[in-house]
């Protein structure tokens, strides 16, 4: 120890100095402060008010520019103006088009936890190798809405597909659209197994620790949970649906004990050569169907969640993609691309699924509609528009009875995934 | 985290007014011991000017950081805050971890960006990056030799030797890319353009900063070829 003398005059000779002579990063001078430390690192960036309790706000991926948009509900269904409130990067690699992909948002309100894909087709490239072909692992960040800084990571596997917060908010599910894998045990002759299975990550929304990495099926893509968080479903590129117990899963049981697989077709195709090709996931509000939406052939194929048996096809007007049910639980709306619009079932009868409406959406409004929310008590719905999957695309406002358009905004380019977020 | 921590101990000076922040913020900028890590060489002083140096002609990598607080985006749009602007210098750059903001050296340095940021707001600074490495035609020796000096001389040392470099990990530029070149099938101007462009990204890897088209324009990185891989 030095005797107390020393250091004062330690702390003077600095002063005399200036900084040049005795200058130590490990032991700097006393300073004077101009900033407050709360108040260090603010800049110039505007950022909007964050949002107050009960405002509705759509979290919305852009995934060709690497950026998420916060899109205003309420300004949305007036008509649109000035409805994006942010357009912010997230992120890890400052260079790379990392690709984010799907969304979630915490019942708080605050969090998004946001896919990273690394799958951005030509997003690089040298002689060092090609970038953006889903080849790196995924990240899932956690995102500070009020704040749009990135506060936590982490690695998940190949391709993050879906990224779903359970109801009770215990864990992340984050499938992995891992086309990869499949190709690359395809070229080895294999089809199926553990080498074509991609798994299910579950992560802890708090700590962003991995809670567990389940093998499931071939590149699992939508997914939906059951209400009590204890039940999920994925669709699985080979014509399959995969029905996993989550809260089995999390105690950590034996994998072949707590996924049981539902074959969709008469006569399935391959993880290689899909005939439905899986692609998203609708559960019904009382658990008891989940509803596999077919990118390939348009149909829309039930499974019994109880007895993991496959129920009754429809045929949708256009390719499946994502959808939703409603608050009440009456309606279930389903997006569709080629023909392009949103299907609305009655799902109330018993066992029947009756076709309400379909609203067809046109070009000059929302190209290629990838997924669909209910909102304002089930009066509209909210619909996320790919566009060209090059240029910006758009998120429209739907009246959820006459498919009247209520309004209309441009957000990034590609976008892909949309959550609430609504501050309690 | 280890030096924001450790610089939380900050010697007490009792019998002298406290330095401003400011003006240590002043001293960490160009000290490389900012990060720490023993393997850190640069500053941030080596990549970024501040409105000090008597325009020597230096072709940096990183823009002016005059007025740069302001600014409402950086890193072309990439980085959401100055703080996660400076953040990405310190990942990947300079071997440290990312800021803590209330750290007394972070506080510091941040005073010092905010004192050579008079304009508010200030507008955002472009930042074209290279994604698909292409090759790029060799231009004239001698603008390549004043370019080399002003834009790689500093990490570098000298060309084709190394004398001078800033430390035994900096590659000797161009002998050391020959390997590469050889074993990926590209040619050696090709291995350079991607370094120079991708800097550590695109599964690269090191501490070298890219540099954007801003920063570095075809022409001069074509003439930089025509100096290091002179044609036959
Ligand atoms: C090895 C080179 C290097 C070092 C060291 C470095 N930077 Fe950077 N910095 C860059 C590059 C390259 C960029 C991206 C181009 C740009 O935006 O300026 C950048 C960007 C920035 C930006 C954003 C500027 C803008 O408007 O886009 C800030 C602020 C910044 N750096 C601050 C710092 C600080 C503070 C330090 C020291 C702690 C530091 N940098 C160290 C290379 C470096
Ligand atoms: C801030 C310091 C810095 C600057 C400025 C810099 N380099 Fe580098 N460079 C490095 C370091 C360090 C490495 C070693 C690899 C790494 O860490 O990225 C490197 C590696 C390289 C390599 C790869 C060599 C190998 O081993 O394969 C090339 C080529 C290269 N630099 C060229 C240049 C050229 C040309 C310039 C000027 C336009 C330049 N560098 C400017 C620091 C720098």
């Amino acid at each position: 120890m030095l005797p107390p003398r020393r250091v004062i005059v330690l702390g003077w000779a600095g002063c005399v100095a200036g900084l040049g002579a005795c200058f130590d990063p490990d032991h700097l001078p006393a300073m004077a402060f101009d900033v407050v430390a709360t108040e260090a690192w603010q800049d110039g960036a505007t950022r909007p008010t964050p949002a107050v309790a009960g405002e509705v706000r759509l979290v919305v991926t852009n995934n060709l520019d690497d950026t998420v948009s916060v899109v205003s509900w309420n300004a949305l269904q007036r008509g649109g103006d000035g409805a994006e409130v942010a357009r912010f990067p997230v992120g890890l690699v400052p260079l790379e088009r990392e690709g984010p992909h799907h969304v979630d948002v915490d019942d708080d309100g605050r969090f998004a936890f946001v896919g990273i894909s690394n799958f951005v087709p030509a997003g690089g490239s040298g002689p060092h190798g090609l970038h953006g072909t889903g080849s790196a692992d995924g990240r899932v960040l956690r995102v500070d809405l009020d704040t749009q800084q990135t506060v936590a990571a982490v690695r998940v596997d190949k391709n993050p597909g879906d990224v779903r917060l359970s109801p009770n908010g215990t864990t992340i599910a984050v499938t992995h659209f891992d086309l990869l894998k499949v190709a690359d045990a395809a070229a080895n002759d294999v089809f199926v197994g553990a080498d074509v299975d991609a798994r299910i990550a579950f992560l802890d929304p708090i700590t962003m620790q991995r809670q567990r990495l389940l093998p499931v099926c071939p590149a699992p893509h939508g997914m939906a949970f059951g209400n009590d968080g204890r039940l999920l479903v994925t669709s699985c590129l080979s014509d399959e649906a995969a029905i996993v117990d989550v809260a089995a899963a999390l105690a950590g049981s034996d994998a072949a004990t707590l996924v049981r697989r539902v074959t969709l077709l008469d006569a399935p195709g391959t993880a290689q050569h899909p005939n439905c090709s899986p692609y998203a996931v609708t559960m019904t509000a009382d658990d008891s169907t989940a509803w596999i939406s077919c990118y390939a052939s348009g149909d829309l194929v039930a499974v019994d969640t109880a007895t993991a048996t496959r129920g009754r096809t429809l045929a949708l007007p256009g390719l499946a993609v994502f959808g939703d049910v409603s608050d009440a639980g009456d309606r279930l709306a389903i997006a569709t691309q080629d023909t392009d619009g949103i299907v609305v079932f009655d799902v109330t009868g018993p066992g029947e699924l009756a076709l309400i409406s379909f609203f067809s959406l046109s070009a000059d409004i929302c190209p290629l509609p990838h997924t669909v929310r209910f909102l304002d008590d089930d009066d509209a719905l909210a619909v996320v528009c790919e566009g060209n999957k090059r240029d910006p695309g758009a998120v429209v406002a739907l009246d959820a009875d006459s498919g009247a358009v209520l309004g209309r905004v441009v957000v990034g380019r590609f976008p892909d995934d949309i959550a609430v977020q609504v501050k309690p | 985290m280890k030096r924001w921590l450790a610089v939380g101990a900050v010697v007490a000076s009792m019998g002298c007014a406290p330095t401003p922040a400011a003006e240590v913020g002043r001293a960490l900028f160009a000290d490389p011991r900012l990060s720490s890590s023993a393997f850190n060489t640069v500053s941030c002083a080596t990549c970024h000017d501040d409105g000090s140096s008597d325009a020597v002609e230096r072709i940096l990598a990183g823009h002016t950081l005059t007025d740069s607080v302001f600014r409402p985006s950086w890193w072309g749009g990439a980085a959401p805050s100055l703080q996660a602007a400076v953040d990405n210098c310190l990942v990947f750059f300079m071997r440290e971890e990312r800021i803590d903001a209330t750290a007394p050296a972070s506080r510091a340095l941040y005073e010092y960006l905010l004192s050579i940021s008079p304009t508010r707001p200030a507008p955002p600074l472009p930042m074209t990056v290279v994604e698909n490495v292409a090759d790029v035609p060799r231009g004239d020796p001698r603008r390549g030799e004043r370019v080399y000096q002003a834009a790689c001389a500093d990490c570098h040392g000298d060309a084709f030797t190394g004398a001078g470099r800033m430390s035994a990990l900096v590659s000797v530029v161009p002998d050391d890319s020959v390997g590469f070149a050889e074993q990926s099938g590209f040619p050696l101007t090709t291995v350079i353009v991607e370094k120079v462009r991708h800097g550590p990204f695109f599964g690269i890897g090191g501490t070298m900063p890219p540099f954007s088209v801003e920063s570095l324009s075809d022409d001069d990185l074509g003439a930089l070829l025509g100096y290091l891989v002179p044609l036959q």
